[in-house]
């Protein structure tokens, strides 16, 4: 039998008028159905991870953790509010989880504290790849010296792109106090990547 | 040059696990959840599942279809795998010729969940004996393949081929066949798959050509990944996805295709 087979660059885009994630949730509660479920994680999973990986900085733990986040959401579908946003929900439960994480780690885990140095601040010559994976490490590095509440602070304003307000709800603090933190960790962030940085 | 900003935000997607691995996690937290439901005993989370005692009407209807539905599928697979004798022996850079039969023959049971569901269903999945049906539970009427003229769908079978040290037969050792709607993303079920995942997604063009994109993670028979997008033409037929020279013998992953139309006959 003859086979025809080309490769292609992009596949064209889903039907429109899909469910909302609040839909999928009222769904889920009235069928229990798996394809309900498996929507919700599906669209979800790549921003939950977002939120926890630069906090905890280990690939395997940030997967651990991810799984447990839908899992506590799973168990807790029957106090979601269909006025809320999910995605909104959801984020609260997974700074939730890995708060516990970073709590439990900073008592066990020493930080690390030596000065980084830089290797090359060239990006974008040749050896383009290598200098970013070593760039990678150093911003990694430089996150992982951060005291939690500080890195929570640049990860919840600077990467996921939260307002101070918001960021200062979720970490149960002063808004004045979240401003500060934003502050203190970009002045030692900037302190530690000064290299890679515009002067 | 960077201002913190920038490095932060060219650094974070760098970090994100590519599009497999976030398919095996995918599989991985469905395969917990089911783990807690059942734990829990919570109602079955399952779509359509044969052994399911729901009180709902609709419910039953559905387990009901499903058994029609199941059996129509097996005597279709009966057409599609019951051949003997179409195995051939292969060279190594050959295509292993699997039992296809014809490669329509899933047309009559793709009409026929059309006319029981009138077209609210998604799609239908045979794995070792293993069927399982997803339906459309939306009551939109205009979303259901059997009110849309041009939508068509697809029969996809996956076939882990072995042949053995010293032998000069290919055997199936693995067979996943699966009917559905096109634009459907279908994920086989944990529960006829086990520790592998499979995902599809199917698309018929225009122009009767057939866009298929597969993400395969086996454990069994033999360990791979595949992260796969083919355009099968008109003709159809099998295509070899991957293959492999292990201690235990030769191995292909062998996909075949078919376009089912909307309305047949």
């Amino acid at each position: 039998m003859s086979v025809t087979i080309e490769t292609i660059e992009a596949k064209p885009h889903k039907q429109a008028g899909e469910s909302t994630d609040e839909q999928l949730v009222e769904r889920f509660r009235a069928t229990r159905c798996t394809q309900s479920a498996s929507e919700l994680v599906h669209r979800n999973l790549r921003r939950v991870r977002a939120v926890i990986y630069p906090m905890v900085l280990d690939h395997s733990l940030a997967d651990d953790l991810t799984q447990e986040t839908f899992l506590r959401a799973w168990r807790a579908f029957g106090n979601f509010r269909a006025e809320a946003k999910f995605s909104t929900w959801l984020t609260r439960i997974a700074w939730n989880v890995v708060q516990d994480e970073v709590s439990r780690r900073e008592r066990t885990v020493a930080v690390v504290t030596e000065p980084i140095e830089v290797i090359s601040a060239s990006i974008g010559q040749p050896d383009h790849s290598l200098l970013k994976h070593e760039l990678d490490e150093q911003i990694a590095n430089a996150l992982a010296s951060l005291s939690a509440k500080l890195r929570a602070a640049i990860v919840l304003t600077g990467l996921q792109q939260l307002s101070a307000d918001e960021a200062a709800e979720l970490e149960g603090c002063s808004v004045a106090t979240m401003y500060w933190r934003i502050h203190e960790a970009r002045r030692q962030l900037e302190g530690r990547l000064s290299g890679y940085l515009k002067t | 040059m960077n201002d913190l900003n920038d490095l932060l935000h060219n650094w974070a997607p760098r970090q994100e696990p590519s599009s497999v691995e976030l398919r095996i996690q995918h599989e991985q937290i469905l395969k917990r959840l089911v783990n807690v439901a059942e734990a829990t005993s919570v109602a079955p989370i399952v779509a359509v599942r044969r052994e399911t005692s729901a009180s709902n009407s609709s419910m039953l209807n559905c387990v009901a279809v499903v058994a029609v539905a199941a059996s129509l599928l097996l005597a279709t697979s009966m057409f599609w795998f019951g051949h003997p004798g179409r195995l051939t022996n292969s060279r190594e850079s050959e295509l292993v010729s699997v039992p296809a039969g014809d490669p329509t023959s899933g047309q009559p049971l793709f009409s026929e969940l059309n006319r029981m569901f009138e077209g609210h269903w998604r799609w239908l999945s045979e794995v070792n004996g293993n069927v399982h049906l997803e339906v459309d539970e939306s009551t939109d009427d205009g979303a259901a393949i059997g009110h849309n003229e041009t939508n068509a769908g697809v029969s996809v079978r996956l076939t882990v081929m072995q042949r053995r040290t010293n032998d000069a037969k290919w055997t199936v050792v693995w067979d996943a066949l699966v009917l559905t709607r096109s634009e459907e993303w279908v994920r086989l079920p944990i529960e006829s798959t086990g520790d592998n995942a499979v995902s599809i997604w199917a698309y018929s063009m225009p122009d009767g050509s057939t866009l298929i994109e597969s993400d395969v993670v086996l454990t069994v028979p033999i360990p791979v990944r595949l992260s796969e997008q083919h355009v099968f033409g008109t003709s159809h037929g099998p295509a070899r996805l991957w293959s492999a020279r292990r201690s235990e013998g030769e191995f292909q992953i062998i996909q075949s295709v078919a376009r089912m139309e909307a309305h047949h006959g």
